[in-house]
């Protein structure tokens, strides 16, 4: 299987007033075309970063080094006519506040016949006809009335689907969702992913869920992606990530999460402590201050990626 | 986990030992500031032309009326110590650009003065107070704002008679309407913080909400505004005097020298050249240093 | 057990100003309608639901941060909504709140130690220095915090060391009822854990009520010994832990409950979950009779002309559904 997406030795780092932040460091992993990656990580983990370097949408005082391809194309600090012509078109991304994405003083049926005038150069009566269609498609209530409502007229849910109209208008490749319903309310969130299951199912389209709620990944992903502090911890089919988790942070992760078939009447487990400064990233394991089993290499030697079954690997020294 | 979490905080104690301590938001604004070469520059720019226009009138060989009938004219030169070279009147134009400098700084100063105590009280009343109170200060603010700056220091010109204390009034009493709406924004945006409602939750009274939240945290956007509300004062005063409103003879300031030098533009450039470069290199300082405080105050906006 | 703190009928209106040159009435809001609960000593009750339904309102209601529109909130024999400010304010002292995001609501400009001592100054200003130095440092620690770090600013802490000050501020003054607005909702997953455990710590330890508000139904479950589920301003459902989760029985609970995704990637969600269709109402133009009938898959006639009142479908189990005896 050829993936689509294949991202090699990624490095993301910010220039700040008290120095230099490593947001992503040497960062692997591929998309393969259909499957939903899910990727998994808390703020400061690398997630959002990774993905905003692929569209070159990183802050000014950001740079990203490595390689991340999109059928061969590199896409890493590529000229803008090429990620032009990829952006909106062939790749696309929805953001977790859906506002920021609608300019708002257009009206949404125009600002989305825009990208499919300029992606595929179709007239203004085929794009509008496009546009009612796909606003049916994520289940807008009267799309020729909302056709010419303003972003501030919908709800946060209606906005969220509008977004999501909007980036699947050109019928992308892939479609990165940060966080998509983190704004969201629960049964709002519900309507969401099942729109974006559909979506998977039934379109082919390779999709990236970045979320903190794993709850959200299992119901939706292929394989996960587990980040922390900027690296990959572990990577594997989302089977094996929820029944037989590889890496101490992926495992206290789980178990740490309030959700509906916990037992109330116990004490959740936690992980201690804090993430790591960003800054000063420990030359070890950036999980080992909060891990429950550390050997001495784990503070010495930065684990790398290995494989601990088919398709799964995880970045710890212990023994598996 | 046992029932007593683990004690936090190893990161911060860290910087402790590196002798990084307490990082309140006004040191780290001033640590910001210290970086910014421009406005580090401008403040000492500024300190050299306030320190001179104090000094040199006082130990210059010329004053600032002797006239001299041998030296009309003079352009510029080491010779008989007009550096700047003398008016029509053979008056020395370093001393009078100097002395201009006092004038138009003390204004400039003064007026934002008078501009900061009404504006503050009068923002942070409305802000704070709130509902119609609010309404009817603001409206007040609102109908003076659209009386024309120059139709009302002519009225008091008229009315009172030429004098640099009217120069003051005038432009303080315009200048604190811009203060007073700013500080009331400000209040109102603070105000609805949740930290103002957790102070009202544990029973602090007004007066201390005021006084430890309120003010405190309005204080930024203040100082800046500060800055550059004093160059803006200098510009207002030197368009005054242009117009032959502000300041009088013998007395002069930046703006009257530039008025005056600009009637001789052809036969004496030098007369217009010194005063409008002081003016311009003062203007620069304040803007350096108005936008070095905006960025180390509000380290969001870069 | 007896109730430490009753609320009866409250309600909480928010007036908006009156919007354009010709509508001269001002609009209202009905954050909170008729809402009516008891908190009793050492429980915690769960107040449930989605944006917009007055869940926060009704904690500042509560607290008298708002003034409630109608109704009484019974403390220690006297009714909070009908006392001078000077007299709510001696009660404060045992009535506290923790808010949602923990930076903004600790003041940038005064020190950890300052933030957490302030209580102790407005309600025990006899109190020594020392003493008040010795009781603020204790509770740091309680709350996980290394009492050297007093002098530091909020600036100089992540959220959920943040969320540990604020709970310090809250405590110190040895309160009976803390409302607890959605107070782990902006912080991360494994951080959230550290707070729910603490203020659950904090429970068993001092016997505190907390009234926890939060949109978080799995959060709420781990949290809460009772549940209330608002919709538009009004209870829908309130009962138990056990009785609701295990069988709730209005269908906006059971809509919400099945909206929760669920870790486990052999349930996926799009077979288990009953989607509302639909938005939610504006607030200002709620539905005549139930609230809930534009997106309720039971909606017969009668919903669209007359309020459900609150049944009891059990012993302290309340569903405000006019087929409540179907679901």
């Amino acid at each position: 299987m050829t993936p689509v997406i294949e991202c090699q030795q990624l490095n993301v780092r910010f220039r700040t007033d008290g120095g230099a932040v490593t947001a992503v460091s040497d960062l692997d992993f591929n998309l393969n075309a259909g499957e939903c990656l899910g990727v998994v990580g808390e703020s400061g983990s690398g997630k959002s970063q990774t993905f905003l370097a692929m569209f070159g949408l990183l802050a000014h005082n950001g740079t990203a080094t490595g390689s991340i391809r999109y059928r061969g194309t590199e896409l890493l600090n590529a000229p803008r006519s090429t990620l032009d012509g990829l952006r909106g078109n062939r790749l696309a991304m929805i953001f977790q506040d859906a506002l920021s994405g609608l300019t708002p003083t257009m009206r949404i049926g125009d600002q989305m016949s825009e990208v499919l005038m300029r992606h595929q150069g179709l007239s203004r009566r085929n794009a509008r006809a496009r546009v009612i269609e796909a606003l049916e498609v994520v289940r807008i209530a009267d799309p020729e009335q909302r056709f010419s409502a303003y972003p501030f007229e919908m709800s946060g849910g209606m906005r969220q689907r509008v977004m999501i109209a909007m980036a699947t208008l050109c019928r992308p490749e892939v479609l990165i969702a940060d966080e998509p319903t983190t704004a969201l309310d629960v049964t709002v969130q519900a309507q969401v992913l099942r729109l974006l299951n559909g979506l998977k199912n039934h379109t082919g389209t390779s999709l990236v869920l970045i979320t903190h709620d794993l709850g959200v990944v299992a119901g939706l992903c292929d394989r996960v992606l587990i980040m922390y502090a900027g690296r990959a911890v572990e990577l594997g089919p989302v089977r094996d990530i929820f029944r037989r988790p590889a890496h101490p942070y992926t495992q206290a992760l789980l178990r740490s999460m309030p959700s509906l078939i916990i037992d109330p009447g116990k004490d959740l487990p936690v992980i201690p402590g804090q993430p790591p400064d960003l800054e000063n990233l420990p030359a070890g394991c950036p999980f080992a201050s909060r891990c429950l089993h550390t050997q001495d290499d784990c503070t010495t030697e930065r684990p790398r990626l290995r494989a601990v079954g088919p398709d799964h690997s995880r970045a710890c020294h212990l023994p598996a | 986990m046992s029932a007593r979490p683990d004690l936090l905080g190893s990161e911060a104690l860290a910087q402790a030992a590196r002798g990084d301590v307490s990082r309140s938001l006004w040191r780290q604004a001033g640590r910001r500031f210290r970086r910014n070469r421009a406005a580090m520059g401008s403040i000492v720019i500024l300190a050299l032309i306030a320190l001179t226009s104090i000094f040199v009138p006082m130990f210059w060989p010329h004053g600032i009326e002797d006239a001299s009938w041998e030296s009309i004219m003079t352009p510029p030169g080491l010779a008989d110590w007009h550096w700047f070279g003398t008016d029509a009147n053979g008056r020395d134009l370093l001393v009078r650009t100097f002395y201009g400098g006092r004038i138009s700084l003390t204004i400039g100063l003064l007026t934002t003065v008078v501009a900061l105590v009404i504006g503050v009280t009068y923002g942070a009343v409305a802000g704070f107070v709130g509902g119609r109170t609010d309404g009817f200060m603001m409206r007040f603010v609102d109908v003076l704002y659209s009386l024309p700056l120059i139709f009302f220091i002519i009225i008091l010109v008229t009315v009172f008679g030429r004098n640099i204390f009217l120069v003051f009034v005038a432009i303080g009493a315009v200048e604190w309407l811009t203060m007073s709406r700013i500080v009331r924004g400000q209040t109102l945006t603070v105000k609805a913080k949740e930290y103002v409602e957790s102070a009202v939750a544990i029973g602090l009274s007004q007066g201390a909400i005021l006084r430890r939240y309120i003010i405190p945290n309005v204080l930024g956007p203040v100082i800046v505004y500060v800055t550059l509300l004093i160059p803006t004062n200098i510009i207002v005063e030197s368009y005054l005097s242009f117009l032959g409103l502000g300041v009088q003879e013998p007395l002069t300031s930046w703006g009257l020298l530039i008025s005056q030098g600009a009637g001789q533009l052809d036969s004496a450039p030098w007369l217009i050249f010194f005063p409008a470069t002081f003016l311009a290199v003062t203007m620069f300082c304040f803007n350096f240093i108005g936008d070095g405080l905006r960025d180390a105050l509000d380290p969001r906006d870069r | 057990m007896t109730a430490l703190l009753t609320v009866e009928h409250l309600s909480v209106h928010y007036s908006l100003p009156a919007g354009g040159l010709f509508r001269r009435r001002p609009l209202t809001l009905k954050a909170v309608d008729d809402v009516s609960f008891e908190l009793r000593a050492g429980e915690t009750l769960g107040v449930v639901g989605e944006t917009g339904c007055g869940k926060s309102s009704l904690g500042k209601g509560v607290l008298q941060l708002v003034k409630p529109a109608a109704g009484r909130v019974l403390w220690e024999g006297q009714d909070l909504c009908a006392l001078p400010a000077e007299a709510i304010k001696r009660c404060r002292k045992d009535l506290q709140i923790i808010f949602q995001d923990p930076l903004s609501s600790l003041n940038p400009r005064m020190t950890i130690g300052e933030i957490v001592a302030e209580p102790l100054e407005v309600h025990y200003p006899a109190l020594a220095r020392d003493d008040r130095r010795r009781r603020v440092d204790a509770m740091l620690e309680r709350v996980g915090l290394r009492p050297e770090m007093r002098n530091r600013y909020p600036n100089e802490f992540s959220g959920g060391q943040c969320q540990r000050i604020s709970i310090a501020r809250a405590m110190i003054s040895e309160p009976k009822v803390i409302v607890c607005d959605e107070p782990v909702s902006s912080l991360d997953v494994s951080i959230q854990a550290q707070i729910c455990n603490l203020l659950r710590d904090l429970q068993r330890d001092t016997g505190i009520a907390l009234l926890f508000i939060s949109h978080d139904l799995s959060i709420v479950r781990y949290m809460s010994h009772r549940v209330l589920v608002m919709y538009l301003g009004r209870v829908m459902e309130t009962g138990g832990r056990e009785e609701f989760f295990g069988a709730p029985r209005h269908p906006y609970s059971q809509a919400l409950i099945s909206a929760v995704p669920v870790p486990d990637p052999d349930r996926p969600p799009a077979e288990r979950s009953l989607v509302l269709d639909g938005e939610l109402p504006s607030p200002l133009d709620p539905p005549s009779g139930c609230v809930f009938r534009t997106r309720c898959p039971l909606a017969v006639p009668v919903c669209i002309t007359q309020m459900p009142p609150l049944s009891e479908a059990a012993p302290g189990h309340g569903v405000a559904c006019h087929r409540w005896q179907e679901t």
